[in-house]
């Protein structure tokens, strides 16, 4: 469903915006989560995925590639991202009139049917909206068009857990019929931990690895316990040392190869988890331990 | 068949599902020979990701508690009890003995966790 | 052309036409001249219109991650900026056809017929030059400096010959070959502009990442 090979942009003069040779395949029917800190390159990636900034490689989205068949591949993108890009004075209904009419297959009829599923009013301007309720009206729209590929960034930013549960059963029921994709850029990752089948993560405008979510949490354990207990863990192993007020933590990577002191707690590190051992391993730690474990 | 996912809890999603609908399938509400939902349908009733109900569904063809018919789907599997009955056990000893740790730790002795079990068990 | 498009380019269009139709006013107030209603030296020092002409037709934002290629953004963009033109010179088009002006024109003498064609085509230029300023200025500092500074001597050339009405003989002459030159200069900086920067121009506004180029993120 989405394609990319070689994916490269080289700094501009502000160095704000650089991705460097990313290449990965969501299959249709999947969900991806698109993971980082604040800089790494995503929103970079989501623009130029979503066919606003240029970069050398290739993109194909469902079978149709972004700079050869620009409008095709665009007809089939579902999006929402901060900006939105709906002029503030016009209704939600107005914006489903022209903006609808962008799109062959828009159906204005869905469109009104999610608005008033979020709880939205169709005759409010867009403007007066709350951020929350602008991020729903934008994914309203998207999925009025027969989307594709689903592009989200931070999507359920702001929202309440109420949304994020209805957001959640909508996703998954959007790749349930294999035949459409998600990419999921966001911080909160309970809710990747839930519904994402892979794990993309981002360092410094590189991707650092596209992995199945099991594949990744289970190359790594939790070892929690006495301070002296962790310390003989091997050197290599260890991604990152906690030493906490009662307890020392440790994550260990490919586990499978070091066993583990019975006397330590262990268990799978979830997203949020792995994502906090990583991130304080530092930036190079990172990557050596993404190129020696994390690479298909 | 009810399957309820807790995000809370610790245990991986795949396995809440594999455990209950092991437990269906023992308490009987699933019947051998019945059909389930294929691995989409459940992924997207529950909200959850393909790759764990795909994990969960593997899980239970290994314990022999459903079988893959190949351009037809899951089925469940003619069941010999005991080998169920077994890992259900399993499953809820190795759940007892973490709890059993919590009471020692807790400074409660045997007698104790057995006073306690009884009261409940008793409402 | 999309509802969305045909609102951008009607609101451009009328943001534009009001502009003009206020330095109509305004000349029509302050004219100063006998033999027209137009007056290039008030058009140029005219800010607002000056100012309205300076910006070129912008697609809405949305257009650039809509299901379109770049091709037809370009042509989009293209239908825009005429429209954009148009409305511009529209209080031009509308006077010449006015019978007062044709009436003006006609009633006064063969000096200030020429005078006025002068000035028709020194205005359509200045203001037609203004919308690739920004642009040249961006690949070439040094061309955009040369046109202005140009047209600036050309405007006060001009407003030396206004006395054409008035002067015989050599001096007649050299006024008549000046206003020559400045007419043709006038076309030839509109054929200039259109011929080599035009598609380059409009080809940079099909692209998301140039016109935001400068904003911060």
């Amino acid at each position: 469903m989405l394609q990319v090979w070689n994916l490269d942009k080289k700094l501009s003069e502000n160095h704000t915006f650089h991705l460097e040779n990313i290449s990965f395949h969501i299959p249709k029917g999947y969900i991806c989560g698109l993971i980082g800190e604040n800089g790494a390159g995503k929103t970079t990636l989501m623009r130029v995925l979503m066919g606003l900034y240029h970069a050398s490689g290739n993109i194909v989205i469902d079978g149709h590639d972004l700079k050869l068949d620009e409008a095709a591949a665009k007809e089939s993108l579902g999006l929402v991202f901060e900006e939105g890009f709906f002029q503030g004075e016009m209704s939600l209904e107005q914006i489903g009139i022209f903006y609808g009419q962008l799109y062959r297959r828009f159906e204005m009829e869905i469109y009104l049917s999610y608005l008033e599923q979020f709880g939205l009013d169709k005759k409010q301007k867009y403007k007066k909206l709350s951020k929350g309720m602008k991020t729903k009206t934008q994914f309203a729209f998207a999925l009025s068009h027969d989307a594709k590929l689903f592009l989200l960034d931070e999507p359920t930013a702001g929202l309440d857990k109420h949304f994020r549960e209805e957001f959640l059963r909508i996703c998954a029921k959007l790749v349930s019929d294999g035949e459409r994709s998600v990419l999921i850029s966001s911080h909160i990752t309970e809710d990747l931990d839930r519904i994402a089948d892979y794990i993309a993560y981002m360092q410094d405008g590189k991707l650092l690895f596209f992995l199945p979510k099991d594949e990744l949490c289970e190359q790594f354990w939790i070892a929690t316990g006495e301070d002296y207990k962790c310390g003989l863990i091997p050197e290599e192993a260890v991604v990152y040392k906690e030493k906490n007020p009662y307890s020392t933590s440790v994550m260990v990577a490919n586990r499978k190869r070091f066993p583990m002191d019975e006397a330590l707690e262990k268990h799978t590190p979830d997203i949020r988890e792995f994502m906090h051992y990583f991130v304080k391993g530092g930036k190079q730690n990172a990557e050596t331990v993404a190129e020696k474990y994390l690479k298909k | 068949m009810k399957i309820v996912i807790s995000t809370t809890v610790n245990m991986p999603i795949y396995e809440q599902i594999v455990n209950q609908i092991r437990d269906a399938v023992i308490r009987g509400e699933l019947s051998a020979g019945e059909g389930m939902p294929s691995i989409r349908v459940l992924a997207k009733d529950l909200a959850v990701s393909v790759i764990t109900t795909k994990r969960a569904y593997e899980e239970l063809e290994k314990e022999g508690v459903i079988e893959s018919v190949p351009g037809r789907g899951f089925y469940v599997c003619e069941q010999k009890n005991d080998h169920l009955r077994e890992k259900q056990m399993m499953n809820i000893e190795s759940r007892m003995s973490d709890l059993l740790k919590e009471c020692e730790n807790a400074g409660m002795t045997l007698d104790d966790v057995v006073d306690m079990v009884r009261v409940l068990g008793e409402k | 052309m999309p509802k969305l498009l045909q609102k951008s380019i009607l609101k451009s269009s009328v943001i534009s036409f009001l502009f003009a139709l206020s330095a109509f006013v305004y000349l029509c107030i302050f004219e100063r001249n006998t033999y027209c209603f137009f007056n290039s030296a008030i058009a140029v020092f005219y800010s607002p219109e000056l100012a309205a002409t300076l910006f070129l037709f912008k697609l809405p934002d949305y257009m650039y991650v809509a299901p379109y290629s770049e091709n037809q953004r370009e042509k989009l963009l293209k239908k825009g900026q005429t429209y954009k033109f148009l409305s511009i010179y529209a209080w031009i088009i509308v006077l010449v056809l006015l019978p007062v002006t044709f009436m003006k024109c006609r009633g006064g003498s063969t000096e200030d017929a020429v005078l006025c064609l002068t000035e028709i085509i020194l205005s359509t230029s200045i203001l037609y030059t203004n919308a690739f300023l920004k642009f040249i200025g961006q690949t070439d500092i040094v061309k955009m400096v040369v046109i202005v500074f140009a047209r600036a001597i050309v405007i006060f050339i001009f407003a030396g010959c206004m006395d054409l009405g008035n002067v015989t003989g050599a001096e007649k002459t050299i006024e008549l070959i000046m206003i020559a030159i400045i007419a043709v200069f006038s076309i030839f900086l509109v054929v200039y502009c259109r011929l080599k920067y035009y598609d380059m121009m409009i080809n940079c506004m099909a692209d998301y990442e140039y016109v935001h180029r400068n904003k911060k993120k």
